[in-house]
């Protein structure tokens, strides 16, 4: 097999001994260091054998390894233990719940790199010029946000000074109901349904949120690429373009823009990473029902199940979309496959 | 002119970059770096100014009407309590400046020393160490903050503690970066041919020549610690309750925005804001003005 | 390949900078012929690199032109406005930069960079200009040039690169070939297949400019040598004169450093 395909296949073999340190990093963080989850549910008169059987019936009693063993058989079974909150298998939780957050983190993402991209090879090509000091301020003070007091700032200017945007309620208006669920995808779902005035109640509320996700997202990808794209256009081989006669918007686009992109793709994991894992402060302020909000409540529940299924979730989607990444690297990047 | 024309035309060049228009700012430093630095200054002053004297005791109940707007007495107005928020976002600029700079410093030092170890002795220990980081790092990291936090309990100790537990791989890999690289320089050499120990070639000599990627790294990481700390502050995680801290106050202000009391919300974000921004200059000032890549 | 000669005369210019104006060139002229390889001499900070970027218009903003012009048989090309500056360059006046594996794009495959240097200046189909590549890369003597073609910047040598460099400089057929240091970092070996390379051009009727500090290249293979010096030119002659009836003090002294000519060491 050659080359380009073992290093591939050593990449992918990576994410199993990964995943499974993630998997017992938060076994034994949720477990050993947050004392006895039984204790939620001891009435306060409860004796010994009661003790015994409620530990018994969430399977407390046997040993640690035991407790581990149990752990890992029942996770390749796809089962992530049960909430002590909704009463719910987390699993099911998790996928009631993920559509809500893929929706908000892809058009998020779409307008982070959307707007920070282009923003950055504008900021490179004039570069101190007033755009590029422009955008640097910008970009410095997107970075410098609070995720969850800018979405409060918005909602205040948009939702209650201007009143053009609907309020911190959620996906829709209080009380409209969801239409059948194909995707989980409102702007997917309302469609199919043949509803567009439940799409553009969709898209009004998805609006604050995911401009909120996207200003956080376009302020590193802009100084990323600005970099990136000024290192290009002071690079060799655009010297060899220009003095063979390339014309301008060539230069930046075909032989600039080409290269300085291969950081912003590396740079895409870290985001889309982010984006997916529910941006919890954005969540939380916005009402979303995501699974970051249910990240949230199982915190501060002492919810054990369902915080451990989520940080699992939360992680092994970092390691699959960092392997994206470094997989779509070595088909950008010719010198990475050598 | 001809000579105009052909001015213009040399000088339209396609090839940006070079130029060599003057860096605006004064001395020898950028505008993000004097930017930077005065407005980190003026958090260090605030801080240093809230322990002796703020206009009302951020304490106190009632030293306002409750809900009242910013006005000539109460700058930032009142809250619910009708406690000032001024004098609150002031003193809370002590805890928020203090656990910053703790876990900035502890996360360099601990990150440092074990890039170090990693890098130059290498084999296991470097083997166990990245890998471990790897796993760590796949966790999102506010979650991980608020997990451990959770864990060992509440406490401005335990806060720093874990953000600088959360901090660290990044020093961690720019220091054994720098070590590995180093590591087979002729001064290193140098150093083991006089007869230094291998621990002292190592923290002797070739740690204290890789402190720039890592000084560097301290302002992003510090603009981190600033988000963290007050997202932990919003979520009611870590800070002890009645403490001033900008991220609690921005969630109690929080039902104020949709009911028209925004002030208090609106000033210690401002705040938080302010601290993240003049780190980030700060950092970008530093680099500016130590890239070997400076025209004359 | 249809011939042309260049001739620069009385080029001054300076660099703008935050201490004012540095002036780096005065009146810095002359002429380069059809069928001979012209050298320029000089060592580091002589000015001979931004005299051939000047030639081309693509040296730093920063850097300003006082005075002078570049005659292209008999057109002024400083004069020219950038739209019909651009045709010029890469189809009547090329350049060879030094570091070749750097100064090609490390994403694209080498022959489609030459491929589109080719349709930027004729209208051509891709096919036509991938076959048209990997002529030209056979007429550097590049060995299973299809296959090269097809390739990375990275995975050329850096003998291979420069000849590479070279076939885009030479795919559409300029009248002017200006080489900057084509030969330094490479082997002593392939610097001589290089030169060889270079001579067989001008054989054929290339104008080509050859910037170099080595003297001893200069004594192989270049007919005419331009001496710079602190950004004039100290003198201009043939490379027999130069080397046999040194006029200038200061080329007596790049010889006698350069221990080429015996008797004039002190």
């Amino acid at each position: 097999m050659n080359r380009a395909t073992r290093t591939v296949l050593v990449r992918v073999a990576w994410v199993v001994p990964v995943a499974l340190g993630v998997v017992t990093v938060t076994f034994f963080v949720s477990r050993v260091l947050s004392g006895d989850p039984s204790e939620l549910f001891m009435p306060s008169d409860a004796d010994q054998q009661l003790r015994d059987q409620i530990r018994a019936s969430m399977g407390l009693d046997a040993s640690l390894p035991v407790q581990y063993w149990t752990f890992l058989v029942d996770l390749l079974h796809g089962d992530l233990g049960t909430s002590f909150t909704t009463g719910q298998p987390v699993a099911a939780d998790l996928s009631d719940r993920l559509p809500a957050t893929l929706e908000l983190g892809l058009v998020g993402v779409l307008i982070g790199l959307g707007v920070g991209i282009p923003l950055g090879v504008l900021a490179a090509i004039r570069r101190d010029g007033w755009p590029d000091f422009l955008i640097r301020g910008v970009t410095v003070g997107g970075m410098a946000l609070p995720s969850f007091w800018l979405g409060l700032i918005l909602i205040l200017l948009f939702s209650v000074t201007l009143d053009v945007l609907p309020g911190p309620v959620g996906r829709l208006p209080i009380g409209t109901p969801e239409p059948d669920r194909v995707t989980g995808f409102l702007l997917v779902d309302s469609l199919l349904a043949g509803d567009p005035g439940l799409f553009g109640q969709a898209c009004l509320h998805l609006v604050l949120p995911a401009v909120t996700l996207g200003v956080l997202i376009l302020a590193p990808v802009a100084r990323v690429t600005r970099t990136a794209m000024v290192e290009a256009l002071q690079s060799d081989y655009v010297r060899t373009a220009v003095a063979m006669g390339t014309g301008k918007a060539r230069v930046w686009f075909r032989c600039a823009l080409r290269n300085a992109l291969l950081p912003v793709v590396t740079m895409s994991g870290g985001v889309i990473g982010f984006a997916f894992s529910g941006a919890v402060l954005i969540e939380a302020v916005f009402g979303w029902p995501g699974v970051g909000q249910y990240a949230l409540s199982a915190i501060s529940r002492a919810d054990y199940p369902a915080l451990q299924g989520f940080v699992m979730y939360a992680a092994l989607l970092y390691v699959l979309v960092y392997l994206a990444v470094d997989l779509l690297y070595l088909v950008v990047d010719p010198r990475t496959r050598t | 002119m001809a000579l105009l024309d052909k001015q213009s035309s040399i000088v339209d060049t396609i090839v940006p970059g070079t130029t060599l228009r003057p860096v605006r700012g004064w001395g020898g430093g950028s505008l993000s770096l004097h930017v930077g630095t005065a407005l980190l200054g003026l958090y260090v002053l605030a801080a240093a100014v809230s322990t002796l004297w703020t206009p009302f005791d951020p304490r106190e109940v009632g030293a306002g009407e409750p809900y009242a707007p910013p006005d000539g007495t109460h700058w930032f107005g009142t809250d619910r309590l009708g406690t000032d928020v001024f004098s609150q976002v002031l003193a809370a600029t002590r805890l928020d400046l203090g656990i910053t700079v703790a876990a900035v410093a502890l996360a360099l030092t601990v990150g440092a020393f074990l890039g170090t170890v990693a890098g130059f002795y290498r084999g296991v220990a470097d083997g166990l160490i990245m890998r471990s980081l790897e796993v760590l790092q796949a966790f999102p990291t506010l979650l991980l903050a608020m997990l451990i936090v959770q864990a060992v309990g509440p406490g401005t100790w335990n806060v720093i503690a874990v953000l600088a537990f959360v901090g660290l791989p990044e020093y961690l890999r720019l220091a054994r970066a720098e070590i590995l690289s180093k590591r087979t320089w002729q001064f290193a050499e140098a150093a083991r041919l006089a007869g230094c120990r291998p621990w002292r070639v190592a923290f002797g000599h070739l740690l204290p020549n890789s402190t720039g990627p890592l000084l560097a790294y301290t302002s992003i990481n510090a603009a981190w610690v600033v988000l963290v700390t007050s997202s932990l502050g919003f979520l009611g995680v870590g800070i002890r309750p009645g403490e001033p801290e900008w991220g609690s106050m921005i969630s109690r202000g929080q039902s104020g925005i949709t009911s028209g009391e925004w002030w208090i919300s609106l000033f210690p974000g401002l705040a938080v804001l302010g601290l993240a921004a003049a780190f980030y200059l700060l950092g970008d000032g530093l680099t500016d003005a130590t890239d070997p890549r400076r025209r004359r | 390949m249809s011939a042309a000669s260049l001739r620069v005369e009385g080029l001054t210019g300076h660099f703008r900078t935050r201490r004012g104006e540095v002036p780096v060139l005065a009146d810095v002229g002359f002429t380069a012929r059809p069928g001979e390889v012209t050298a320029i001499v000089g060592e580091t900070g002589s000015g001979k690199s931004l005299t051939a970027l000047s030639i081309l218009r693509i040296a730093p903003p920063a850097f300003v032109v006082d005075n002078g012009c570049v005659l292209l048989d008999g057109v002024d090309l400083l004069a020219l406005p950038e739209r019909r500056m651009r045709a010029v360059r890469g189809a009547r006046v090329s350049m060879v930069f030094q570091d070749a594996r750097s100064a090609l794009n490390p994403v694209l495959p080498v022959g489609r960079q030459l491929a589109d240097v080719c349709r930027l200046h004729r209208p051509m189909s891709r096919r036509d200009a991938e076959r048209a590549a990997v002529a030209a890369l056979t007429a550097v003597q590049i060995p299973d040039a299809a296959r090269r073609a097809g390739q990375y910047p990275h995975e050329f040598s850096g003998g291979m690169a420069q000849r590479a460099l070279i076939a885009m400089a030479l795919i559409c057929e300029p009248e002017v070939v200006i080489f900057d240091e084509p030969t330094t970092g490479l082997d002593v070996t392939i610097q001589a297949e290089i030169m060889g390379l270079i001579g067989t051009l001008t054989a054929g009727g290339l104008t080509a400019l050859l910037i170099t500090h080595d003297l001893g290249v200069v004594a192989e293979t270049c007919a005419a040598v331009v001496v710079m010096r602190d950004g004039r030119v100290v003198e201009e002659a043939s490379t027999e004169d130069i080397f046999t009836r040194p006029g200038h003090p200061y080329t007596v002294q790049l010889l006698a450093a350069s221990r080429l000519v015996e008797g004039t060491a002190r």
